[in-house]
């Protein structure tokens, strides 16, 4: 019995690592790093699910999972911040792009970007 | 001929190009560990090519352009300012939490602990001078505890001030240092944008002053750099900075609390009162602390504070019971005295001035309650059972005195555990800010748009994990409470 509650603070503490390092990917978000983060989430919901579905039984509620749940409670919280924060930057930043690149549309908003044609060398 | 002469000028112009390119390299080079400075792109441009027309072809260099954006930019400042308005709120708050220590060990709370335990022991021997001596000993400990309070309270006010008036000292002077290289650029007629190094020079001011201040900048078509505090209050546009001022201002003679201490208020250039938007970065954080967080406790013209609400209800309350009570039956009987006295004058001043009247002797403490029924140790009792109240009048907002005192400490506490999460977050925002400035300096258009569509689509994914994770682990929660 103690073995299996335990397991559920373990499967909670996976779960806030998985995210933790989801959290480290959006540090420096880009297409790659995103896709790892949505596995990373991915296998954080899995465990979370499991420990879940074992606190079904009540003997397998301990004290030390409450405080587990809120450090991950925690890492969710500043997961979403930080992907609500990039996404925000990226999303802003594209119809800056299409203003400098094409300017705006009928309707006023920001026109699509096109890919142009152009030589850069960079030193 | 003219096809060699063509060839030859092209070559010629081509050679020049990337003789601008490699200079270009080389400020790249040179300051690659400069704070603030972005890789310089050199565009090339292909000419046209018909030699009958005598359109020679080769490359051309457009003008040099900074890859620094100042999206990218903005989106550091922002996490920068709200980075620091956390970093100032913690400084601030920690110095308050010290005051209020809740361990009972030191301050008020040990105080009020000390009393309330020397007039149960009173109540057990009323006429007993010494155990009557051992209570005013205590009223007097707890009137220091609160002056205690309130002069440290003080202190971290006076701090606060002069903080905040080197805080605007510092806007000043880093917008002046940008004054400087606009007036460069108005009396020569270049941006400063083309010169990379003062160009990395102003950005490391405008990143400097986003710590202090929320403000907007942009680069004008005469080359020079404007900037607005709050987006609205011209602090530097063209040539002309706006100096910002402060003062200390007090409520007047119509005010609630005409006596209390002044407010502190920022000016813009122009004289006007710019404190409400004022919010953000360091000085937000100081004017927060200042004009808020230390008035709840100390009061401002609105509002007495509540260390002096509970300073003041505290001794009337004491003092109302001693005089309500009899030193002895007579004939005919001796009414008790006041313990407390303080500034009646100046409600946002108790706290401060609180003490033990030094005429009240031990023999003065009324301990008969005359009621009917008359009670000997009535007063004591009455006094002893402000501990643990058990009707209104007992108590002070609807909780104990160690309770509203604790719920000050704890609303302190509670903020200032806000803000050192606050830290912690803002301090990750502000590294993905700072690694997507270097992401988008130097990748070019093209590659841009198409990462942009990829990062649309990783955001849906990664979006609908967080919230089927955040019910999750909020139901997982909901499980164990259930339990605990």
């Amino acid at each position: 019995m103690s073995n299996q509650a335990h397991g559920v603070t373990e499967q909670l503490a996976a779960a806030r690592k998985e995210t933790e390092r989801a959290c480290d990917l959006l540090l420096a978000p880009s297409p790659e790093a995103l896709d790892r983060c949505a596995s990373l989430l991915q296998a954080a919901v899995a465990q979370v699910t499991a420990s879940k579905a074992a606190l079904a039984s009540p003997a397998q509620r301990e004290p030390g999972a409450t405080a587990e749940g809120r450090r991950l409670q925690a890492a969710v919280r500043r997961a979403r911040r930080l992907l609500e924060a990039a996404a925000e930057y990226h999303q802003n930043w594209a119809r800056r792009i299409g203003t400098m690149s094409a300017g705006y549309d009928g309707r006023g908003e920001p026109a699509a970007v096109e890919r142009g044609r152009r030589l850069i060398i960079r030193g | 001929m003219a096809n060699l002469l063509g060839t030859l000028i092209s070559s010629s112009s081509t050679l020049d190009a990337y003789a601008q390119v490699l200079q270009v390299t080389e400020n790249n080079v040179a300051n690659a560990s400069t704070p603030g400075y972005a890789v310089q792109n050199l565009p090339l441009e292909a000419m046209p090519m018909d030699l009958g027309a005598g359109l020679e072809g080769g490359v051309t260099v457009g003008q040099v352009q900074s890859a620094r954006n100042q999206f990218a930019e903005q989106a550091v400042q922002t996490q920068q300012t709200g980075l620091a308005w956390q970093q100032q709120s913690v400084t601030g708050l920690t110095s308050l939490q010290s005051v209020f220590d809740v361990s009972g060990t030191t301050g008020i709370d040990k105080g009020l602990n000390d009393f309330f335990q020397s007039v149960s022991a009173w109540g057990q021997t009323p006429s007993d001078q010494t155990a009557q001596q051992t209570v005013i000993n205590s009223a007097t400990e707890v009137a220091q505890s609160f002056q205690d309070a309130a002069t440290s309270i003080q202190n971290v006010a006076q701090q606060n001030q002069v903080q905040l008036v080197s805080t605007v000292a510092q806007v000043n002077q880093l917008v002046g240092q940008i004054q400087t290289y606009n007036q460069t650029a108005l009396a020569t007629g270049s941006s400063v944008s083309q010169d990379a190094g003062i160009d990395a020079q102003v950005h490391a001011a405008l990143e400097n002053l986003s710590q202090l201040v929320d403000f907007s900048s942009s680069q004008q078509s005469d080359g020079t750099t404007s900037i607005l505090l709050n987006g609205t209050t011209p602090l530097l546009i063209g040539g002309q900075q706006f100096v910002l001022q402060t003062s200390l201002t007090s409520g007047g003679a119509n005010a609630a609390y005409p006596n209390a201490p002044g407010t502190l208020q920022l000016l813009s250039g122009e004289g006007t009162d710019i404190t409400s938007q004022t919010t953000q970065g360091q000085l937000g954080a100081e004017l927060d602390m200042g004009n808020r967080i230390v008035p709840s406790l100390i009061g401002d013209s609105s509002q007495a504070g509540d260390l002096n609400t509970m300073a003041q209800q505290f001794a009337d309350t004491v003092n109302q019971l001693l005089t309500s009570g009899n030193i002895s039956d007579g004939p005919p009987p001796v009414a008790g005295v006041p313990l407390f006295t303080y500034d009646t004058t100046n409600a946002t001043n108790v706290a401060a001035t609180l003490a033990v009247d030094p005429t009240v002797a031990a023999g003065q403490l009324a301990a008969i309650s005359p009621g009917p029924p008359e009670v000997s140790n009535g007063v004591p009792l009455a006094l002893a059972q402000l501990a643990t109240p058990t009707n209104a009048s007992q108590e002070i907002a609807g909780v104990s005195y160690s309770q509203y005192y604790g719920n000050m400490a704890a609303n302190i506490g509670g903020q200032l555990q806000n803000a050192t999460n606050g830290v912690q977050e803002r301090q990750s925002l502000l590294s993905q800010a700072q690694s997507q400035r270097q992401q988008l300096s130097g990748v070019d258009l093209n590659e841009e748009a198409i990462t942009l569509v990829e990062f649309q689509r990783a955001y849906q994914a990664n979006t609908q994990f967080i919230t089927v994770l955040d019910e999750l682990t909020q139901d997982t929660i909901n499980i164990l409470g259930t339990v605990a």
